[in-house]
């Protein structure tokens, strides 16, 4: 069972380009980060508007003028500028850093066009636009629960779809112990390391990234296991007394990323 | 060898955003059963009031046998504990289904309510103790925070205001600012403890629905190991899945209105039958809104529990097809 929806998409040159749509949790986590920040913002803004007014009407009282009509016009231009930073932080940040906003970025999300191209001036225009319409009843959170690309209003209009980002792969480095440095070099020889599928590999490499993050208890078992079982896989006959699971498990890691340099 | 990383799902954990997405894919890909469940698991919750009912009108028109009652109150809180534990057990039941969906085991419908079931008491104990141990937190943390208020506020000068109020243009505003922002800080801080609290134990119930050999207590103490250090992870998912149920809600809650609003048009607003009528209607739906968000949650929380086993204790960490490779011994 799949838990994205996918989207393929043929260029031109015929290339098939396979994305993750970002999904409803994605979204609806990227617009209350943004919203949050947007709030900061509008809040910074009135503050420094009812400060300027106040200084204004103040020094204007002090001239004896006529400013009756003042407060009604400020209010005016207030209203205006926070629809225009309403509408401009989407525009703004979606164009500068190609489709994402500070709530995308964390969320890992991007607006994309319909034929992959990144999104312009004129698409992010027209999604913040109609942002307010798809917020009203929560009208863009059904669009996006009821059809298979995803789009809210927004979207449809302006031809974009919201994709999950490729998953940065080379954060993590794995640190290796002396001892699996050492046995990485004889274990070729030892055992039959080619029964070892790369899908194997892709699972030691996880176990050795995510480590850390795990109980003492689990990680000891888990580490014990994946030891046991592909040593069986490998026939390997004999284990250095002093080599513990981990640096078996890393030895082989070293071992792969040795003779296919792609594997990071 | 030839590397190609790309074939398989990557095993890595999810993000916040794909945890609340995958809790949704569960239950729109099985919504038949696990409304089913939920109004199953509803129904028990409300039998106990349901009995209330009669028992009230008896008393009311009668107006007699008042002794019954020393019978039947401790009867109807053995009821209302036995049906809540079923409610429990019914609802376990689906992040059950979920967790099994997860982990790619089969197991029919009649096979997890069985399971959780029979575990039905010690869902009960689980969530008696939760409750305990809230209400003894949320004390203790009023009490410290009661004290930090009134340490600061005598700190600020505060005592001395209110001995000899002088005339508010006489106190210094900035004065006055801090110690409401500082007040503000500490209200924020005593919220933030208990979201905290609250969050590590928001997975209880899930090791009781799922794992084997397992008691209340031991429950508790998984939900404390797992979400140790993925706290504020586990309250976004939460916080998104709120956003996102409250739509949900609202679109019961207009139905209601509506049917309220024709209803206006044949029934005078005044009549007891339509007071009537809108208190029933109120009832059910509620009860609605309950069986329609149950599976959500129910769910939700059978993906942040793999997530955090997958985390912790790395269980999606295996090697495929075992099995058939492993050289004859």
């Amino acid at each position: 069972m799949r838990y994205t929806n996918r989207f393929t998409l043929s260029t031109p040159e015929s290339v098939e380009l396979e994305f993750s749509l970002a999904g409803i949790g994605n979204r609806v986590f990227a617009l209350f980060i943004d919203y949050q920040v947007l709030g900061l913002i509008l809040a910074g803004h009135a503050t420094l508007w009812l400060f300027i007014s106040i200084q204004l009407i103040s020094y204007l009282s002090r001239l004896n003028a006529d400013f009756s009509s003042l407060p009604l016009w400020l209010l005016a231009i207030f209203l205006v500028l926070n629809f225009a930073i309403f509408v401009g932080y989407f525009v703004f940040f979606e164009v500068r850093w190609q489709g994402q906003t500070p709530g995308k970025r964390l969320a890992k999300i991007r607006v994309i066009r319909d034929d992959g191209r990144p999104v312009g001036l004129n698409q992010a225009m027209l999604r913040s636009l109609l942002r307010p319409v798809d917020d009203l009843f929560f009208i863009g959170l059904f669009f996006i629960l009821l059809n298979q690309q995803e789009k809210r209003i927004g979207d449809w209009v302006a031809g974009t779809l919201v994709v999950q980002e490729e998953r940065d792969r080379s954060k993590t480095d794995i640190l290796c112990s002396e001892y699996a440095h050492e046995f990485a070099q004889d274990l070729p020889d030892q055992s039959q390391i080619e029964h070892l599928t790369p899908d194997d590999f892709a699972v030691i490499r996880a176990y050795l990234r995510r480590r850390k993050a795990m109980t003492p208890r689990s990680r000891t078992e888990l580490s014990m296991k994946l030891a046991q079982q592909i040593r069986q896989l490998i026939q390997l006959e004999t284990i250095p007394p002093n080599l513990n699971s981990d640096d078996f498990l890393e030895a082989l890691y070293l071992v792969y990323q040795e003779r296919s340099p792609r594997f990071d | 060898m030839t590397p190609s990383f790309d074939t398989q799902e990557p095993i890595e954990p999810m993000t916040v955003g794909n945890v609340v997405n995958t809790g949704f894919r569960l239950y729109t890909t099985n919504w038949k059963i696990y409304l089913r469940v939920a109004a199953l698991a509803t129904l028990w919750a409300t039998i106990p009031w349901l009995v209330l009912l009669p028992i009230a009108i008896f008393f009311f028109s009668v107006q007699n046998y008042f002794n019954l009652l020393f019978l039947l109150v401790p009867a109807w809180i053995v009821l209302l504990l036995f049906c809540f534990a079923r409610y429990l057990g019914d609802a376990a039941a689906i992040a059950r289904l979920a967790f099994n969906e997860l982990t790619n085991q089969d197991e029919t419908l009649l096979q997890a309510r069985r399971f959780t079931g029979t575990r039905k008491w010690s869902f009960l104990l689980l969530n008696l103790l939760i409750g305990l141990i809230f209400t003894v937190m949320f004390i203790v943390l009023y009490i410290l925070a009661a004290i930090c208020i009134v340490a600061i506020f005598a700190a600020m000068g505060g005592t001395a205001f209110l001995l000899n109020p002088a005339p508010a243009a006489a106190v210094n505003p900035t004065l006055i600012v801090l110690t409401i922002l500082i007040l503000l800080g500490v209200i924020l801080i005593f919220f933030l403890l208990l979201i905290w609290f609250g969050v590590r134990f928001a997975v209880a119930d899930m090791p009781l629905a799922v794992e084997p050999r397992i008691n209340a207590t031991d429950a508790i103490g998984r939900s404390w190991e797992l979400t140790r250090s993925n706290v504020w992870r586990i309250f976004l998912v939460l916080t998104v899945t709120t956003i996102i149920a409250f739509p949900l809600q609202a679109v019961v809650q207009v139905a209601a209105t509506t049917i309220q609003e024709v209803l206006t048009t044949f029934v005078p607003p005044e009549s007891f039958a339509f007071i009537g009528f809108t208190y029933i209607l109120s009832v059910i739906v509620s009860l609605l809104v309950g069986i329609v968000l149950l599976p959500l949650w129910q769910a939700m929380k059978a993906v942040i529990y793999y997530d955090l086993r997958s985390r912790r204790e790395g269980i999606d960490i295996v090697l495929r097809d075992l099995g058939d490779r492993l050289p004859p011994t």
